[in-house]
């Protein structure tokens, strides 16, 4: 009986869903629906709106690629692994690299926000609503402005969550296949 | 570890460094450049033209001329201000209904004018307020300053 990693084979297709169908992960609104400026954020993807001109980070663009790459192989490791279970070495190719990014990624955005905070002067909340206010220097005066922001987490990092621990269920997985499988060399 | 374990993790490292690698050699190795953010904000302002006060259904308003110089519409929702005559507080001057400007363009603001009971004689009113306006979802509040000649404003009260 072929013996396959069921575990291992959701883990490595929803993490090839993530990146092939990149939606947000985080997601942040300014002002009344996203007018005065929206933020989508994702491991793959960095886009940043404000007053309906693109902020551009040149080595963002290129980190989110180099992202993009990791989950792709992590993915077809995965599933490979997840298919080849003869080999106890192959656990190696059941990758943690989804469950590692999602633990990470709240974090970073929460010290990016702090920076953000440090340097700029305008605070965002991680999750929920908060009605921000900042000076802007004007022709002489100071003009106040009121932000309401609005920030949530996506359905998709959920799904990267859920791939993460699938595939730390797929490691422990992998040893009871190992265990109660006979390895193709010794057959 | 199998040799080929080490072999496919190295050329997997090799690939997912090859983006930044080469990023980097675009801009000459110079990280500092590459995480500078490049942003071109829209321009906003609003100049404020002639101040003219006139009698308006019962009321005396002062109509001001507002130009939109900016690159997005504004909308003007709020303007409070005290009257003061020589800098005493003589009435109040609000804003009559919100005003939408679009780009480039001059609309009247129409600002109520209340007076207490007060003798005005010469020089000029001033409305020292703060104006809230509107812009791609944004509240924006600002000091606004008018300042209406005695004379007009006089002949526009009915001569009070």
């Amino acid at each position: 009986m072929v013996r396959v990693n069921v575990f291992g084979l959701m883990s490595g297709f929803l993490m090839l869903y993530l990146v092939l169908l990149p939606e947000p992960w985080w997601v942040a609104l300014g002002g009344s629906d996203g007018e005065a400026f929206h933020a989508y954020v994702s491991p793959f993807a960095f886009e940043v709106v404000l007053l309906g001109n693109p902020v551009d980070i040149p080595i963002v663009y290129w980190l989110t690629l180099a992202s993009r790459l990791a989950f792709i192989l992590a993915a077809v490791e995965t599933i490979f692994a997840s298919i080849v279970v003869y080999e106890k070495t192959f656990k190696t190719f059941l990758s943690l690299r989804a469950l590692s990014v999602s633990i990470l990624f709240p974090i970073l955005i929460a010290i990016g926000l702090a920076v953000a905070e440090e340097t700029i002067g305008l605070s965002i909340p991680v999750y929920g609503e908060a009605l921000s206010t900042f000076n802007l220097p004007g022709q002489g005066y100071a003009m106040t402005v009121e932000m309401p922001i609005r920030t949530y987490i996506t359905a998709s990092y959920l799904l990267a969550l859920i791939a993460g621990v699938l595939s730390l269920i797929a490691r422990s997985f992998h040893e009871v296949l190992i265990k109660t499988e006979p390895s193709i060399g010794r057959v | 570890m199998r040799w080929y374990v080490i072999v496919v993790k190295a050329v997997e490292t090799a690939l997912i460094l090859a983006p930044i690698v080469y990023g980097l050699c675009l801009y000459g190795w110079d990280v500092q450049s590459m995480m500078v953010p490049s942003y071109k904000s829209p321009g906003m302002g609003f100049s404020i033209g002639d101040a003219e006060p006139v009698l308006f259904e019962d009321l005396t308003v002062i109509n001001v001329s507002v130009t939109n110089t900016g690159e997005c519409p504004i909308t003007v929702t709020d303007f409070q201000a005290p009257v003061l005559y020589r800098g005493n507080k003589v009435g109040e001057a609000y804003l009559r209904y919100p005003v939408s400007i679009p780009l480039g363009e001059t609309t009247y603001l129409i600002i109520v004018v209340e007076l207490s009971n007060a003798t005005l004689s010469d020089v000029v009113v001033e409305l020292p307020g703060r104006v809230r306006v509107e812009l791609m979802g944004l509240v924006v509040e600002a000091p606004l300053n008018i300042t209406v000649s005695i004379g007009t404003f006089l002949r526009a009260c009915g001569g009070r």
